[in-house]
């Protein structure tokens, strides 16, 4: 790895090794193998202060940016993605938008348990018909006094198994967008119908919600009625970043356990890293996750100096580059590290094939690729200079 | 109370490789806070936070121990400030010539009611440093201590394990203690003790002229380790036979017990 951040973001990164190594990396089979959700790591993330990287010293963050929230994410990804996207839905998809858009007493309410790792946060927009196709979303709310009551079923939710606050978006008088509301697993109504068993990320606690006369306070809007969207926007931007982050740390992890194998790995009489074949496919992808982690690391500072861009924005070349160039990296570089294992790399006991497992859900979260391809046309009709 | 924490900003062998015609490769080995001293800086923290005080830093070591980097690493881990003797080679001194600097250096500070250090340095692991710094300062030494307790008076409780028992020996003060490498699990600076780390006092001095050192040894040849006598004899035939006669070599040879 090339160093290029400030002092206090490599012995950041130094930190988070430490802790990954000491403690993350043992629960790991548990995580795994029976898909356990890391509460307690959680936990210890916000001991070291990775949940308030992003938030004001006020709410009791530390404000450091997302350049050294990725630095956490990267850390940890080189080790497990399923501890850094619990990380990184939680502050980048919950809390992020609430400080970003919530008033004075939502940010009173939610920030400072969230930061001291008391609450977790969950995003519920997905339904079974899509995201973002609103015309056939079934989440619906309704006036009742003062009250709302809400509807409806939502999938795909990161953390809603252990989740205490949920964003839930739901239609609301027919508006064509819809309005975000602030759930809390407490409210009358509320229920976790099933965790899902997955591809990969075992363990990050995929929810699916469903709200019957799901009763919520005036006070649980985010943002104003009809445009929960443009609360989201900017955070997604962050969270694509975020996710580009996970991607160099876990091509970085396989990559650096399968350069040992390949060194040591000796096969008639000769290195496997020593065969011309095998060493371009090494050195390959450590320019690939050296491009990656310059794409996000050049787009977080952008982010940190000049704020989250709206779409069709310059910038927002770089945050959909970043959802789109590091996962599809990520996902070249685990699929070489398991050839170069041979059927080493497809059997469990190596635990190669994990990466290649987890990092294919990164081409999918915040957007698929092709949508972050199109939101790259739009910016470029509106600057076509960028070419 | 005022602790100090002797620590050893240094380079770790396992990242360093023997070349080829028998010279180490240092070059990829990135100095760091030796392996076993952020434990003492732990146990000194938590003496500290019990019976109030101050927890000091103290190294010596090469112009590189006193950059901002090596700083705000060792007092990220919990000191309250720390003071670096710094100095060309300093790194490479042995460890008569490092006590004697570190003694001098505690002087200065004035007032010390105990030092403790890590088990060994991760380059040298000597495991002398200690003792030595105790012989110049006529303090009493002690090594391999598992807790340390706060005792009546001028004096702590130290608990440590030999072969045969558990020890608790009461140490007047002042005095010098090496803590036992798995005494406690040093904490993981966060995020929010490494931005107070830049904030934290730093007093780099100057080494000096080297020390009096009467009685320090140096090294005035260096060749290769002997290689041990081998025997390279092969038992050929029946393996149960030959199992049957490595074993009568073997107690012939007093390796095994008849």
């Amino acid at each position: 790895m090339i160093q290029t951040l400030s002092e206090d973001l490599e012995l950041l990164r130094a930190s988070v090794r430490e802790f990954v190594e000491a403690e993350v990396r043992p629960f790991v089979p548990t995580m795994e193998g029976s898909h356990t959700y890391p509460r307690e790591l959680m936990r210890r993330c916000a001991e070291l202060g990775l949940t308030g990287l992003l938030f004001d010293e006020e709410y009791g963050g530390s404000q450091q940016g997302l350049s050294a929230f990725c630095v956490a994410l990267e850390e940890i990804s080189r080790v497990t993605q399923t501890l850094a996207i619990t990380l990184d839905a939680n502050m980048t998809l919950c809390f992020l938008p609430i400080a970003q858009f919530g008033t004075d007493q939502q940010k009173a309410k939610y920030l400072p348990d969230a930061i001291a790792g008391k609450t977790i946060g969950a995003f519920a927009m997905s339904e079974p018909s899509g995201i973002t196709n609103f015309g056939q979303h079934i989440t619906k709310a309704v006036r009742d006094g003062d009250d709302w009551i809400i509807d409806g079923l939502k999938i795909f939710c990161t953390n809603g198994e252990a989740a205490d606050v949920f964003l839930v978006f739901a239609m609301v008088d027919d508006a064509p967008t819809p309005t975000c509301f602030i759930v809390e697993r407490s409210n009358p109504g509320f229920q976790l119908k099933s965790v899902e068993r997955k591809l990969g990320w075992n363990g990050s606690g995929t929810g699916t919600i469903v709200l019957e006369q799901c009763r919520v306070g005036s006070d649980a809007i985010l943002g104003e009625l009809h445009q929960g969207l443009l609360g989201v926007l900017a955070p997604i931007a962050e969270s694509c970043v975020g996710l580009g982050a996970m991607c160099v740390g876990a091509a970085a992890g396989v990559l650096s356990k399968t350069f040992t194998y390949t060194n040591d790995r000796v096969l008639n009489g000769v290195a496997v890293i020593d065969r011309q074949g095998a060493a371009e496919m090494i050195a390959r992808s450590a320019m690939e996750v050296e491009i990656a982690r310059s794409l996000v690391y050049r787009t977080a500072d952008l982010i940190d100096t000049q704020g989250p861009p709206m779409p069709g924005s310059p910038t927002s070349i770089l945050t959909s580059s970043c959802k789109i160039y590091p996962p599809e990296m990520a996902a070249r570089v685990a699929d070489t590290c398991i050839q170069l294992h041979g059927g080493h790399g497809y059997m469990d006991d190596t635990d190669i094939h994990r990466y290649w497992r987890d990092v294919r859900a990164c081409q999918i979260g915040e957007g698929p690729t092709y949508s972050h391809l199109e939101r790259i046309v739009l910016a470029l009709r509106t600057n076509e200079e960028l070419i | 109370m005022k602790v100090v924490v002797a620590y050893k900003w240094a380079s770790n062998p396992s990242h360093a490789s023997v070349l080829s015609d028998g010279t180490v490769d240092w070059s990829r080995a990135k100095p760091a806070v030796s392996e076993y001293d952020p434990v003492a800086i732990e146990l000194g923290r938590r003496l500290i936070d019990a019976a109030g005080g101050e927890l000091i830093g103290m190294t010596v070591g090469s112009p590189d121990a006193a950059t901002s980097r090596a700083t705000k690493t060792v007092l990220a881990r919990g000191l309250d400030r720390t003071v670096v003797v710094a100095g060309e080679g300093l790194d490479r001194a042995n460890p008569t010539a490092t006590a004697a600097r570190l003694a001098e250096a505690i002087q200065a500070v004035g007032d010390v009611d105990l030092v403790l250090a890590g088990d060994a340095s991760v380059d040298l692991g000597a495991r002398i440093t200690p003792a030595l710094v105790a012989g110049r300062l006529g303090w009493p030494a002690l090594t391999d201590a598992e807790s340390i307790a706060l005792g009546a008076g001028a004096e702590v409780l130290v608990e440590r394990t030999t072969a045969t028992s558990v020890q608790t020996l009461a140490v007047p003060l002042p005095a010098v203690i090496a803590v036992a490498s798995g005494a406690v699990t040093p904490r993981v600076p966060g995020m929010k003790d490494i931005l107070a780390a830049g904030k934290k006092p730093v007093e780099v001095l100057d080494a000096g002229p080297e020390p009096g050192l009467s009685g320090s040894a140096a090294v005035a040849q260096r060749a290769p380790a002997p290689l041990p006598s081998r025997h390279r004899r092969v038992v050929p035939g029946d393996p149960d036979a030959a199992a049957r006669e490595l074993v009568d070599e073997l107690r012939r040879r007093g390796v095994l017990g008849n």
